[in-house]
């Protein structure tokens, strides 16, 4: 499979919903042979923009493409293009077999094929049975197998995890993995939680309002996190005025500790040694992903157009 | 096509919609065969004998009566597809999204006759033994039976479209069907009555496919056969065409 086979590419998109804006000149490239996580607070855009590359909205400007062609003008949808959007797609009363005969009628594939994605999800022993007495996280499967009747080069999967217990997103992180790395298949996958697919992804696309906040590999991301000391002493307000003097930032961190920003372990040591004061603990910390991803996608603004102001808390009210 | 024609019928086939919907279709025309014979020669039905082409036609065309079951089913083919966003793996896999709803209503329309046929043959065997045995006989062409049996499998057949198309317009499951019941039951019959508009009243689609079966209402002169047939063509046409247009301009849930 080529390069360019399986690469999503959104150019410049924006959709509009009456006054709402969604998605806002909105660009980024998906590559194959990785997940791609893609990632944003609820009401970021993520489902609208995977409805426009799917097809299935029209964008109000910009456009996107799967391998090349616009969506609609692929030549083979189903065998390129496998989707889960987060409402799931079932008539209750139908069987899961049911369910993924129809829709392999429609893919052009035979209805070997529905059991065969029925038993890779893992849901053979109840494909007789109607999808109304499925738990939510069989339904995420029997979505997922429906989205693999055509054996797509490119996965778009909305909130896969939802519904899944902690084995079911041991088992999706493995095959989602197996997908892209050794099938070479294009994986993009959203969540509005980083950490829900901090294991999952190799790559990730931020949005927030609509908005692009970083697009790049989730190494990349970790150098953006912010590395702090952490100090813990009998008497910090005695290292305080030290080391705000070498311009670190100091704030309280309980009864006994101190955050340090902007200074290594070795100075904050070594100003607690030249100020006299006891140390009970020195350590460099730095915060979590999840954090890096809250702190990219809450200082976006808001789009234009939002009826009524967010109330923002002021700066430096937290307690 | 093919393969979307034959994933359009898996949906109908894969519940229990269509055969419910095929046992009240068929139970809605034998009764109005039944009644159409016992209440003859009664005081408020005209007492033509049984053996009069007016009295046999009116009897054959009461198969008619089970086209209320094919417009629900038409509404609710379509409508489920809103309500559990069944179609969005359709227009995932087939883009062309006209190709989607023309297999769609291509498989409404068969379902259609499907209705129209186990109507007909019901009311037939239904007639033909009850008549025999009055000793009546049935003038399938000199009585222009076959005429008013076509135009009921027609206009069966046909009401499925239309349901298919209102239920696009209308989206709402609940709402599509009722509406739909009251403009037949209600809205038509209040504009055959209205003294300035009741002219209107012989175009319009109940009318129509009245026509075609011979059946009138408050005496109001209904289009000839021919004319009626062609008129409720061309509802099927539009609410298809509007079907069409609509599914192909909005954005897919
Ligand atoms: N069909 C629609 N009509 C009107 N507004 C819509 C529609 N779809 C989405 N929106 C609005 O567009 C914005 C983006 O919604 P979208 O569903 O794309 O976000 P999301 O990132 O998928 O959120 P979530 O994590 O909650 O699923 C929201 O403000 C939403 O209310
Ligand atoms: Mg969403």
């Amino acid at each position: 499979m080529g390069d360019q086979a399986g690469r999503i590419v959104v150019a410049n998109v924006t959709k509009t919903f009456g006054t709402v804006r969604a998605v806002q000149d909105l660009s980024f490239t998906v590559e194959p042979g990785r997940v791609t996580g893609f990632l944003g607070p609820n009401g970021a855009g993520k489902t609208t923009t995977m409805r426009v590359v799917l097809g299935l909205a029209e964008p109000t400007s910009g456009s996107a493409t799967v391998a090349g062609v616009p969506y609609a003008q692929l030549p083979h949808p189903g065998r390129t293009v496998g989707a889960v959007l987060e409402s799931t797609s079932f008539h209750p009363a139908r069987s899961a077999r049911d369910h993924l005969r129809i829709y392999a009628a429609a893919a052009g594939v035979t209805d070997r094929r529905a059991d065969e994605v029925l038993a890779m999800v893992g849901l053979t022993p109840v494909a007789g049975q109607p999808v109304k007495g499925f738990s939510l996280g069989m339904r995420q499967r029997l979505a997922l197998a429906t989205a693999m009747l055509g054996d797509p080069a490119v996965l778009i999967l909305d909130e896969p995890a939802n519904g899944l217990d902690p084995e079911g997103i041991v088992w999706l992180r493995g095959f989602l993995r197996h997908l892209a790395h050794t099938d070479g298949r294009t994986v993009l996958v959203s969540s509005h939680v980083l950490s829900e697919v901090e294991q999952t992804v190799d790559s990730v696309v931020i949005i927030a309002h609509g908005h692009l906040v970083h697009e790049g590999t989730l190494d990349e991301l970790r150098g953006e996190r912010a590395v702090g000391v952490v100090v813990q002493t009998p008497t910090p307000e005695t290292l305080v005025e030290p080391l705000r003097s070498l311009g670190a930032t100091v704030t309280r961190a309980g009864e006994h500790g101190l955050q340090v920003t902007g200074a290594s372990a070795a100075t904050v040591g070594h100003a607690a040694w030249e100020a006299g004061v006891e140390l009970h603990g020195l350590r460099e910390e730095a915060s979590s992903l999840e954090q890096v991803f809250i702190e990219m996608t809450e200082d976006v603004p808001a789009p234009v157009g939002d009826a009524a102001p967010s109330a923002q808390p002021a700066p430096g009210t937290t307690a | 096509m093919s393969g979307l024609l034959r994933s359009e019928a898996r949906k109908v086939t894969t519940t229990k919609l269509w055969w419910g919907m095929l046992l009240g279709s068929i139970a809605f025309a034998a009764l109005g065969v039944v009644s159409q014979i016992a209440t003859n020669g009664l005081k408020n039905n005209p007492a033509l004998p049984l053996n009069d082409p007016v009295t046999q036609r009116a009897i054959f065309s009461s198969a008619v009566s089970g086209y209320l079951f094919s417009v629900v089913v038409g509404i609710i083919l379509i409508t489920t597809e809103f309500r559990h966003f069944t179609s969005r793996p359709t227009f995932l896999l087939e883009p062309r999204r006209g190709r989607v709803i023309a297999a769609k209503l291509l498989v409404a329309s068969a379902v259609g006759l499907l209705y129209g046929f186990a109507d007909v043959a019901v009311s037939v065997a239904i007639t033909v033994p009850w008549l025999s045995a009055k000793g009546v006989s049935v003038g399938w062409l000199s009585n222009g039976l076959v005429i008013v049996m076509v135009g009921a499998l027609f206009v069966i057949a046909i009401f499925a479209v239309v349901g298919v198309g209102v239920g696009v317009l209308m989206r709402s499951q609940v709402a599509a069907v009722i509406a739909t019941l009251a403009y037949l039951f209600v809205v038509e019959p209040l504009i055959s009555v209205i003294p300035v508009i009741k002219e209107a009243y012989r175009y319009l689609p109940g009318a129509a496919g009245g026509a075609l079966t011979g059946v009138s209402r408050n005496q109001v002169t209904l289009l000839s056969n021919w004319q009626g047939g062609l008129m409720l063509l061309g509802w099927g046409l539009l609410f298809a065409f509007l079907g069409w247009l609509l599914t192909v301009r909005r954005d897919i849930a």
